[in-house]
C-alpha cells in the first residue's frame, strides 16, 4: 500500500511519526507513530503533585531567599542536596520517611539530567496536563501517549495510569487510537483481577464453557436488531473490537498471575484460583510497604506492567493522604502542596518519599532483562523517568509557599546526558534561566518552557515530531 | 414609507439571525459536529446515524432515540443486574468473597471514578479497553449467584425455573422458555427468532442444566445491548 492511498496528508504523518524515519517505515507504522524496527523502550513518568520544587533538591542554593545552610554536594556530582529535616505534620506527627537525596545522586545521579523551566500555568490541573503534553507541541498528543504508540506496540495496555489529576487526562491529539490512550488503575494491589474476564468467578464453568459462552454471547449479537440498527456505531465497534483483542491478550498472557501482589497471608487466593506473582519476593524487597502504601504499591505494579510486557508507558503518583503509622508519616497531606502550609516540611519529606521510590524502582529496572532475554539488555538501558510537576513554589526558607511558574523538572535515563545541570539558578532570586539547547551552555535572560521537556524526552527516546525542538545537548548520541 | 420598509426588513433578518445563534448548542458540547469531541455520555458530538455517518445538522449534539447510544455506567448496570437477576447489592460480585467489583475493584472501568487516594477527578468518557473484562467478571459472578440460589430453592426458583439445574440436558423448548425468561428480566424484550435459534443449538452441544442457564445468563446479560442504551 503507497502512504498517498491511506487519505493521510503529509502534516497527519509528520505527527504521527516525525519526518526522519518515514523512508524507512511502512504506512501503518506512521499512522501508529512507530519509528522503524523500533524496540521496546519505557517511560515512567512520576506525577510529583503538588510542586516539586527543583531548589529544595538538586538546585538547592546557599545564599539568597530560599537558602538552605546544610548543602551537600556528593563528590563529583552536579547536583546539589538537601539532607533529610526534622519534618513534622502541625507539630505533632513526625513527617518523612529519611531518605537522603545524596543516596539517590550517589547511586543514579550519572543517568540524571536537571533542566530549569519556567512554565506556564499555576492552576494543578491545566499545569499537570501540560507538563504530560509539553503544552501541545506534539499536537496534543501526551509523551505517555507518544511512548505508548512509538514503543509499545507489542503491549497489550501500552499506556497505564496510576496518577489522578491533570497528569491522568486524556491528550487532545484525536488520533491517537484508544489502545494507546491512558488507563486508569483504580487499586494497584487489585489490578490483576481487571485482566481476567472469568479467573476465580465461577466454579461451574470451565475456561472451555467460557469460550463457548463468549461464542454464543457473539452469534446473539450478530443476529440482534440492536447490533443491525447500530451497525457502524464508533463506540459500539470500540467496546467489541477492544473486548475481542484485550481479553485474549491478557487471559492468554495470564496477567491475573503476573500481577498479582496481593498478600496471600491475609488473602484467599488459593481458594479462588489465583497465586501470586512469581516476581513478588523481587518487588516488596524494594517496596516492602507496598500493601499498605499506594506509592509503593502502584510502583511495584508499575515496574511488573513493564516486566511482563503488559505496558510501556507508566505514570505514577503518590497517594494524597498521608500514611500515618505510630513512626509518622513518610508522605505530607496533598503531596508537595502541603507547601501551603508548611514548605520546608513539605518539599523535603516528598522528594525524599519520591526518590525513595525512584530508586527501588531503578534498582529493579537495572537487574532485569527486556521481555526476559539477556540477549536484549537490561530494562534500565532502554527507560526513562521523568518526575512530572506541575510547577515551582514561592521562592522562600520558612513558612508556607504559593504556585510559582519557575521550577526545574528532573529526568533520568541512560539515554540522557547525565551529571549534568540544564540551565542555572541565580542566587539572588532563586529563579531559574535557561540554556542553549544545542550546546547546553547557560543562558541568563531564558527560560525553558514545557515543550522543551517534552521535546528533550522525545529526542532521547527517538520519538520525532513535526515541532521538536532540538534539545541535543542533553541528549546522548545513539 | 420606504425608509420604514427597509428598516422592517433590516429588522427582521437581524431577528432571524439572532435566533438562529439561540439555536446553536451550546455550553459543554458547544463544539463543531463531527470534530471528534466526546459527549459525557460517551457519544461522538455530532450523533452518529445508523450507518455512523456523522449527521452534519445543528441540532444533533441531543441524544436521539434509537440513534445514539449511551453507556451504562456501574450503576446503572448494577441496578439492572439486582433487578433483572432479584439479587441484593451484597449478592453481586465481590473479588475474593470481600471486595466489590463494582464500587471498588473495577469502578474506574465501569465508568465511574475514585477522587479521594487516586486523584481521579474525571470519568471515563467512553468505556475503555478494559470495560469488557469488568463486565464479564460482573455478570458471570452475579448470573452464578443467581444459578447458585435458584438450584438451593429448587422448586421455588425465582428465574432459572424451566428445567433442573443438574439435569442432563433440557429439552428445547425448556432451554426457549428459560431464554425468553432472561431477556425479559436482562434486556426487557422478547427474543428474536433468530436468538433462540442460535441459543437452542448452544445447548445442544452442552452437558449439563446449570452450564446451560449460566452460559445463557452470562451471553445475554454481557452483550453490547446491555452495556449501552
Amino acid at each position: 500500500m503507497k502512504i498517498k492511498d491511506m487519505n493521510v496528508d503529509r502534516r497527519k504523518l509528520l505527527k504521527a511519526s516525525g519526518a526522519g524515519l518515514l523512508g524507512a517505515m511502512t504506512p501503518a507504522q506512521i499512522l501508529m507513530g512507530q519509528t522503524a524496527g523500533a524496540d521496546k523502550k519505557y517511560i515512567f513518568n512520576i506525577c510529583a503533585f503538588g510542586g516539586a520544587n527543583i531548589i529544595d533538591s538538586f538546585l538547592a542554593q546557599p545564599t539568597g531567599p530560599a537558602a538552605y545552610n546544610n548543602i551537600v554536594q556528593p563528590n563529583g556530582s552536579a547536583f546539589k542536596t538537601v539532607p533529610p529535616l526534622q519534618n513534622s505534620i502541625q507539630g505533632a506527627i513526625p513527617l518523612g520517611n529519611g531518605y537522603d537525596q545524596a543516596v539517590f545522586v550517589q547511586k543514579h545521579g550519572v543517568d540524571m539530567a536537571v533542566m530549569t523551566c519556567e512554565v506556564s500555568s499555576v492552576n494543578h490541573i491545566i499545569a499537570a496536563r501540560r507538563a504530560m503534553s509539553g503544552d501541545n507541541i506534539n499536537g496534543g498528543r501526551t509523551i505517555a501517549e507518544a511512548v505508548a504508540m512509538a514503543f509499545g506496540k507489542s503491549c497489550p495496555l501500552p499506556n497505564l495510569m496510576l496518577a489522578g489529576g491533570g497528569y491522568a487526562l486524556h491528550g487532545d491529539d484525536v488520533t491517537v487510537p484508544e489502545s494507546a490512550k491512558a488507563q486508569a488503575v483504580t487499586d494497584p494491589l487489585m489490578f490483576a483481577f481487571a485482566t481476567h474476564g472469568f479467573k476465580g468467578v465461577s466454579n461451574i464453568v470451565s475456561s472451555g464453557d467460557m469460550q463457548a459462552a463468549r461464542q454464543l454471547r457473539q452469534q446473539l449479537e450478530s443476529v440482534s436488531r440492536f447490533q443491525q440498527q447500530y451497525a457502524g456505531s464508533k463506540v459500539l465497534d470500540a467496546y467489541q473490537s477492544n473486548r475481542d483483542r484485550i481479553v485474549d491478550a491478557l487471559e492468554k498472557g495470564d496477567m491475573a498471575t503476573k500481577l498479582m501482589m496481593l498478600d496471600p497471608a491475609t488473602n484467599n487466593l488459593a481458594q479462588y484460583g489465583f497465586t501470586l506473582s512469581a516476581d513478588i519476593n523481587t518487588v516488596r524487597a524494594k517496596f516492602p510497604n507496598m500493601a499498605t502504601d499506594p506509592f509503593e504499591a502502584r510502583l511495584a505494579l508499575a515496574f511488573l506492567a513493564a516486566k511482563n510486557g503488559l505496558s510501556n508507558a507508566i505514570s505514577v503518583g503518590p497517594s494524597n493522604s498521608p500514611l500515618v503509622t505510630a513512626q509518622g508519616s513518610p508522605n505530607a497531606p496533598i503531596a508537595f502542596d502541603w507547601s501551603h502550609v508548611d514548605h520546608r516540611g513539605a518539599q523535603n519529606s516528598m522528594w525524599s518519599y519520591i526518590l525513595k521510590g525512584m530508586d527501588g524502582l531503578i534498582d529493579l529496572l537495572k537487574a532485569t532483562d527486556v521481555d526476559g532475554d539477556p540477549s536484549k539488555g537490561k530494562m534500565w538501558d532502554r527507560s526513562l523517568i521523568y518526575i512530572a510537576t506541575e510547577f515551582g513554589r514561592d521562592k522562600v526558607a520558612t513558612g508556607g509557599s504559593g504556585h510559582h511558574l519557575n521550577n526545574g523538572v528532573v529526568m533520568i535515563s541512560p539515554m540522557l546526558q547525565g551529571n549534568k545541570v540544564f540551565g542555572g539558578i541565580d542566587a539572588a532570586t532563586g529563579l531559574g534561566y535557561g540554556f542553549d539547547t544545542a550546546t547546553g551552555a547557560p543562558a541568563t535572560g531564558t527560560v525553558m518552557k514545557e515543550k522543551h521537556h517534552y521535546s528533550a524526552i522525545a529526542q532521547a527516546m527517538g520519538i520525532p515530531f513535526e515541532n521538536r525542538i532540538n534539545m541535543g545537548a542533553m541528549v546522548k548520541k545513539p | 414609507m420606504k425608509k420604514f420598509i427597509s428598516l422592517l426588513i433590516l429588522s427582521i433578518l437581524v431577528i432571524q439571525c439572532s435566533s438562529n445563534r439561540l439555536r446553536r448548542p451550546s455550553g459543554g458540547n458547544a463544539s463543531a459536529p463531527g470534530t471528534g469531541s466526546i459527549d459525557e455520555n460517551g457519544n461522538p458530538i455530532g450523533a452518529e446515524d445508523a450507518k455512523g455517518s456523522v449527521n452534519g445538522s445543528t441540532a444533533v449534539n441531543m441524544p436521539q432515540a434509537g440513534r445514539t447510544l449511551i453507556w451504562k455506567r456501574y450503576r446503572p448496570l448494577e441496578t439492572g443486574l439486582m433487578a433483572g437477576l432479584g439479587l441484593t447489592k451484597d449478592q453481586l460480585c465481590t473479588e475474593l468473597g470481600t471486595n466489590p467489583c463494582i464500587d471498588k475493584v473495577h469502578l474506574t472501568v465501569l465508568g465511574g471514578n475514585e477522587p479521594f487516594l487516586n486523584g481521579q477527578y474525571e470519568r471515563a468518557q467512553t468505556p475503555t479497553v478494559l470495560t469488557a473484562v469488568a463486565v464479564d467478571r460482573v455478570v458471570l459472578s452475579s448470573c452464578g449467584k443467581r444459578v447458585e440460589l435458584d438450584r438451593t430453592a429448587g422448586a421455588a426458583a425465582q428465574i432459572f425455573k424451566f428445567f433442573p439445574l443438574t439435569a442432563a440436558k433440557p429439552s428445547d423448548d425448556q432451554v426457549k422458555q428459560q431464554a425468553t425468561e432472561l431477556y425479559h428480566r436482562l434486556l426487557a424484550r422478547e427474543p428474536e427468532a433468530a436468538e433462540l435459534d442460535a441459543i437452542v443449538k448452544f445447548a445442544a452441544s452442552s452437558t449439563a442444566g446449570d452450564k446451560i442457564a449460566l452460559s445463557l445468563c452470562f451471553a445475554i446479560g454481557s452483550s453490547a445491548e446491555n452495556i449501552f442504551l
